[in-house]
């Protein structure tokens, strides 16, 4: 297997990154949308290839061998790829409207105000016209520090090179960055005004002329002020490029609410995406100041260095399908979270993508998916044949908890820890995620003669295989319909949610879930 | 890079997530922690999840790093142990000085008698994950046999064995190739604030109520362990201070808070919770939504109060600016939680030393463009002891430093 | 929130009018750490937090002509808490400073031209002053344990000087008796004078500098004609 990684950019990050990949001898392949690209490295002793004006067209395969197709003026472009990283720039998407405001001559945005900045030519001519500047952020939609450095360097310029009056109008003041409070006593130093607006906002007045008029109280003299700004500048919301969420799409990795191509989940942290392999970095994955980038490269390309170790034994213990069971409905292919699943002439499992989460197992329609040591057979042979905790005289419910290993084992370890009671009768089966409990674990664990079976999962955003719990949800929710309709009682069937840091949430809930066994006595399944 | 050898100073969220990012490459690692618990303050922290859902705290994550490092065979985990000395010669020589082992590690089991026995309370700490192994300690400061060997209870009644209280403390030559160093931050002590700290039991940090959520699931006032029917946070103490030269916005506690406020109200909705703050700061991916929603279950009241006063019942009596009236309102409180900002380590000022690391004014150490060390020394740094960050960022900052280890290893091989 | 009517125009506002002042007024964060500390806030609509903002944005005509700065008590408790260290008590004293000395509020201007003409607020005569003193001295000298009790006037070499609050011999002279109990009790070597004896310095209060270095200055000078090291200024 050749290990080359192919970088998704053009901006900061993906540059830092190549450079750090190329500093260690990495082969790596940029690839852009942009017609050019500058980047040029610094001595070397990888290889690069620069691919510019170029787009994804489809990426198969998995960690190790990512066999990418791309796009060049409608010319085919192939490349065999180890591993992938997406690290596309944001863009700015401006907050006119927001404002109730239109771009105009005295009405820009943040981005064109600081690119007039940095122009020496007679662009800035508009700023040595001008005597106020207003700078409007955060009063619609909350602001950001990325966005805060901005203004405040901005303004910070405009007071003592320009010598303006600024005004900057917020909600909240985002100083939440390194520097910030620094540079926000600067500013004040140098003459900056703010303004900020709590259960109030100013009324902002765009007249026929173009010009801008603002009036509020201020909420700290309770005095109602005019102000009639030569510039206004209009702050952005940061948002992911067009092309990261066609990325997002064709490389099947999880995006957020945002559309940035990273999940909001904390197994992600800090470059990883569902798919191994695939990593994202910079602006892509979320807003970030230029230190973020930095440290986000840095990140990327120490998880690429170390890929290659991991792949060099095919692990054995992985999901594979029965052939002959299987009909090709791709349900696995769907569900999977992991993308670990692959559209051959048959349909099959890769490997080193698959986490054993157990999801397309349980949700099989044929049964045709079996992983080692995973087998229902395998996780409910936990239970001894015949187990009984019947103690003499009171009854003890026999209650196995189905635990996802990452939070609930957990829990119960710190539970013990901690000294905390837990219920004599009371048996924690491991599995790797709740989304591999399918109604065989459940029937299974009432036929070995539970009282009561509790399915305990991650939070939901929490899961590691980003749904494995949901699915978990409605397994049990499923299976509660059924014994509604045999006359079986729901209660005996509970499923939960926990962190793995929470000793005191799992005694409770198990303790409560004992509780109600008691009350509905033995089950009647019982041998 | 099977050869080399890293000594990281400090086992919290940056030195657990710097350690298991190094053997993965195949570096063996010397993680040096001064108290008797790996997992650094982060350890201590509650699950922030509402109505069954992640808020993306992070502190599962610093368990899950925990988990890992102690499992890995290429760490050699020190607790209640300090490097004294470091000197370079090619590679560098630590001295690694360690505190007696009261507790065998081999032998506990974690039965709890030690801890229940012990007459002393705090006596005898005890750690947050069930990786602190063992999950217990001896507070030499306040252990009684240590003073003056008048009680001797935890030795002679653990089952195992597993106590001496008569070990020498013992000391360690160590080479490495670098250093790692992470030894985190020191949470404000908010005694001189006009709040009431440690004169006033209902009053709390934050760190404090991160402890009693995690542990109880449920808040309580210290005084009678009742449940509050008022709770007020006061925001920014000890950040965005001059007086106290902490020019730094801590970026946790407005995340921390309220998590923790809307975390308090889904198990305990009867609750009223006050929020005073100056500017609420961003955090998460979803913040517009999570803004709003808290909104609704919290009072959000844009002052600092002044003063606190304790009341009959050892209830507080807070005054604070009404921006709605420009009064000054007196409203009183059943506990009051202050959110302490992240300020420089206490031992920031010896490592520096000892290592010849150079401290910014605000006594974080130099980050970023201007690095603590000249480049090319071997010593690296990362996590909070260079300034406040979240858990996310430290583990990314962990990562960063990893990777300029690996790189500051190639360069010197070639 | 009722605001004040009429719509001040922010382009004729000179913001940086008093940015030289040494107040550091310009760093205020609007945090109301000081309205929440101070004792005066909300009365009569007393706010520092308001003060300070209008400085900072160089609205200095309607805070010298408003009533409310004269409220504040210049404790000084909200520069203990302030964070950004501005100094908002100097800053209520320059507001007042700002005003015609004819405009001072009615009561302090008249207190202080007596101070100044005649060494006290209340233009008490020396006489009567001693008079008052020894009147309450003996009160005191009745009570048990406090029989050999005298109150020193002008006692040259003591240890320690004190000035006197003016209501104290006035409408209060009871509270003479409370420290001089405790100076009894402790064996201390004090004295009063029995001239230029105010503690109350209206020069202090209401931001006359000339004044206040005056009333300052008799005292010690008086502390160097009865050659005492230490005084105590209560006020």
């Amino acid at each position: 297997m050749k290990d080359k990684t192919l970088i998704f950019g053009n901006g900061p990050c993906a540059h830092y990154l190549a450079e750090d990949l190329l500093s260690t001898g990495a082969d790596i392949v940029i690839t852009t949308t942009d017609k050019t690209c500058n980047f040029s490295p610094s001595e070397h002793s990888g290889s690069i290839e620069i691919l510019t004006d170029t787009r994804l067209v489809s990426c198969r395969g998995s960690v190790g061998n990512f066999r990418i197709l791309a796009a060049r003026n409608n010319k085919e472009i192939k490349r065999t790829v180890a591993g992938v990283i997406v690290a596309e720039e944001d863009q700015r998407k401006s907050n006119f409207s927001l404002y109730g405001l239109k771009a105009s001559s005295c009405v820009i945005t943040l981005s064109q105000a600081k690119e007039l900045l940095l122009d020496s030519s007679h662009k800035q001519s508009i700023f040595l016209k001008a005597k106020k500047v207003v700078f409007l952020t955060g009063l619609v939609k909350e602001s950001h520090p990325a966005i805060t450095e901005e203004i405040m360097h901005s303004a910070l310029r405009l007071q003592s090179d320009f010598n303006l009056q600024t005004y900057i109008l917020t909600a909240n003041l985002k100083v939440a960055a390194d520097g910030l409070e620094a540079l926000y006593r600067e500013t004040k130093e140098a003459g900056a005004v703010y303004i900020k607006f709590t259960d109030t906002r100013p009324e902002i007045h765009s007249k026929s002329d173009d010009s801008v008029q603002i009036e509020f109280v201020d909420e700290i003299t309770l005095k109602k002020f005019k102000l009639t700004p030569d510039i206004s500048v209009v702050d952005e919301t940061i948002v992911p490029s067009d092309y990261a969420a066609d990325l997002s799409r064709i490389l099947g990795v999880d995006a957020d609410a945002d559309g940035f191509v990273q999940a909001d989940n904390v197994h992600r942290f800090t470059v990883f995406t569902n798919r191994k392999g695939i990593m994202t970095a910079g602006s892509s994955r979320s807003i970030q100041t230029c230190g973020d980038q930095i440290t986000d490269a840095a990140n990327a390309a120490l998880v690429s260095a170390g890929r290659m170790a991991g792949l060099q034994i095919v692990p054995e213990d992985r999901a594979e399908i029965d052939k002959g069971q299987c009909i090709r409905c791709l349900t696995c292919y769907r569900l999977c979270p992991y993308r670990a699943i692959a559209l051959n002439t048959r349909v099959v499992v890769e490997p080193h993508a698959c986490e054993r989460c157990g999801i397309c197992a349980a949700q099989c329609p044929r049964g045709a998916i079996r992983i080692k040591h995973l087998e229902p057979e395998s996780i409910l042979n936990q239970i001894p044949k015949g187990y009984n905790p019947q103690k003499e005289v009171a009854f003890t419910p026999f209650i196995v908890a189905f635990c996802c290993s990452r939070s609930a084992v957990q829990a119960r370890e710190l539970a013990r820890c901690m000294g905390h009671e837990l219920p004599s009768g009371l048996k924690v089966i491991e599995v790797p995620c709740s989304g591999s409990i399918s109604f065989d674990h459940i029937y299974g664990a009432f036929e070995r003669n539970a009282d009561g079976v509790m399915v305990l999962t991650c939070h939901e955003g929490n899961c590691h295989s980003e749904q494995g719990n949901i699915y978990a949800k409605q397994t049990v929710a499923q299976i509660m319909d059924m014994f509604l309709q045999i006359g079986f009682e729901k209660k005996r069937l509970a499923v939960q949610t926990l962190a793995s840091n929470m000793a005191t949430e799992f005694a409770e809930m198990v303790n409560r879930f004992e509780a109600n066994i008691i009350e509905l006595g033995p089950s009647r399944l019982k041998k | 890079m099977a050869d080399k050898n890293v000594l990281i100073i400090g086992g919290g969220t940056a030195g657990l997530s710097a350690a298991v990012e190094l053997v993965n490459l195949d570096i063996h690692v010397d993680l040096v922690e001064k108290s008797d618990f790996l997992g650094g303050h982060a350890v201590g922290y509650t699950c922030k999840a509402t109505r069954n859902t992640c808020v993306k705290c992070g502190a599962c994550m610093v368990e899950e790093k925990l988990n890992d490092t102690i499992l890995h065979p290429k760490i050699k985990i020190w607790t209640g142990s300090r490097v004294q000395e470091v000197s370079k010669n090619g590679r560098f020589t630590a001295k690694i000085h360690c505190k007696p082992k009261y507790i065998d590690p081999h032998k506990c089991t974690t039965c709890r008698i030690c801890f229940d026995k012990c007459p002393v309370d705090g006596a005898i700490l005890h750690g947050f994950s069930k990786s602190n192994i063992p999950f217990y300690a001896i507070n030499e400061e306040l252990c009684l046999y240590l003073k003056d060997k008048s009680c001797g209870l935890c030795r002679d009644e653990c089952p195992e064995t597993a106590i001496n209280l008569d070990p020498k403390a013992t000391e360690y030559i160590k080479e490495a190739d670098a250093v790692l160093v992470a030894s985190g931050f020191h949470p404000f002590n908010p005694e001189d604030k006009p709040y009431g700290y440690h004169r006033s039991q209902n009053v709390i940090t934050s760190l404090d109520l991160e402890r009693i959520l995690k542990q109880v699931g449920r808040v309580k006032r210290p005084s009678d362990d009742t449940i509050p029917e008022r709770i007020a946070f006061i925001q920014c103490v000890g950040s965005r201070d001059s007086k106290l030269n902490h020019l730094w916005c801590s970026k946790v506690c407005c995340g921390s808070a309220l998590r923790m406020a809307r975390r308090i109200k889904d198990r305990q909705p009867e609750i009223d919770i006050t929020v005073f703050y100056m500017d609420v700061q961003t955090f998460g991916k979803d913040f517009e939504q999570f803004y709003k929603d808290a909104q609704e279950e919290v009072r959000m009241i844009r002052a600092i109060p002044g003063d606190i006063y304790e009341t009959d019942r050892q209830k507080l009596k807070i005054n604070f600016l009404d921006n709605n009236t420009h009064e000054t309102l007196e409203e009183i409180f059943d506990l009051v939680v202050l959110s302490i900002g992240i300020t420089p380590g206490k031992d920031n000022g010896e490592i520096a030393e000892l290592l010849h690391l150079k401290l910014a004014d605000s006594g974080f150490f130099k980050s970023g463009a201007e690095e603590a060390s000249a480049p090319n020394t071997g010593i690296f740094t990362a996590g909070t002891i260079s300034g406040a960050m979240s858990i996310p960022e430290t583990i990314a900052s962990a990562g960063k430093s990893a990777r300029q280890i690996v790189k500051y290893f190639r360069a010197n091989d070639s | 929130m009722t605001a004040t009517s009429e719509t001040i125009d922010l382009d004729q506002v000179d913001h940086g009018r008093c940015r030289s002042w040494p107040f550091l007024q310009d760093y205020c964060v609007t945090c109301a750490l000081c309205a929440g500390s101070c004792p005066a806030s909300g009365i009569d609509g007393f706010d520092p937090r308001m003060l300070v903002r209008m400085v900072s944005l160089g609205l200095v005509e309607e805070l010298v002509e408003a009533r409310w700065p004269w409220i504040c008590t210049l404790c000084g408790k909200c520069e203990n808490v302030c964070p950004m260290e501005i100094d908002i008590a100097d800053l209520v004293r320059k507001i007042r400073s700002l005003r015609d000395r004819e405009k001072v509020p009615g009561i302090l201007y008249k207190g202080l031209a007596a101070a100044l003409e005649t060494g006290n607020n209340l233009r008490l005569p020396k006489e009567d002053f001693i008079f008052i003193i020894e009147d309450v001295a003996e009160e005191v000298a009745e009570e048990p344990g406090f029989e050999e009790f005298k109150a020193p006037v002008d006692k040259k070499g003591a240890n320690l000087l004190t000035t006197i609050h003016n209501k104290l011999v006035n409408t209060h002279t009871e509270d003479l008796k409370h420290w001089w109990k405790i100076f009894h009790a402790a064996q201390e070597d004090w004295t009063v004078t029995s001239e230029n004896w105010e503690g109350t310095s209206w020069g202090y209060f209401t931001g006359d500098d000339a004044a206040m270095k005056v009333m300052a200055g008799r005292i010690v000078e008086q502390m160097e004609q009865l050659e005492i090291k230490n005084l105590l200024w209560p006020e």
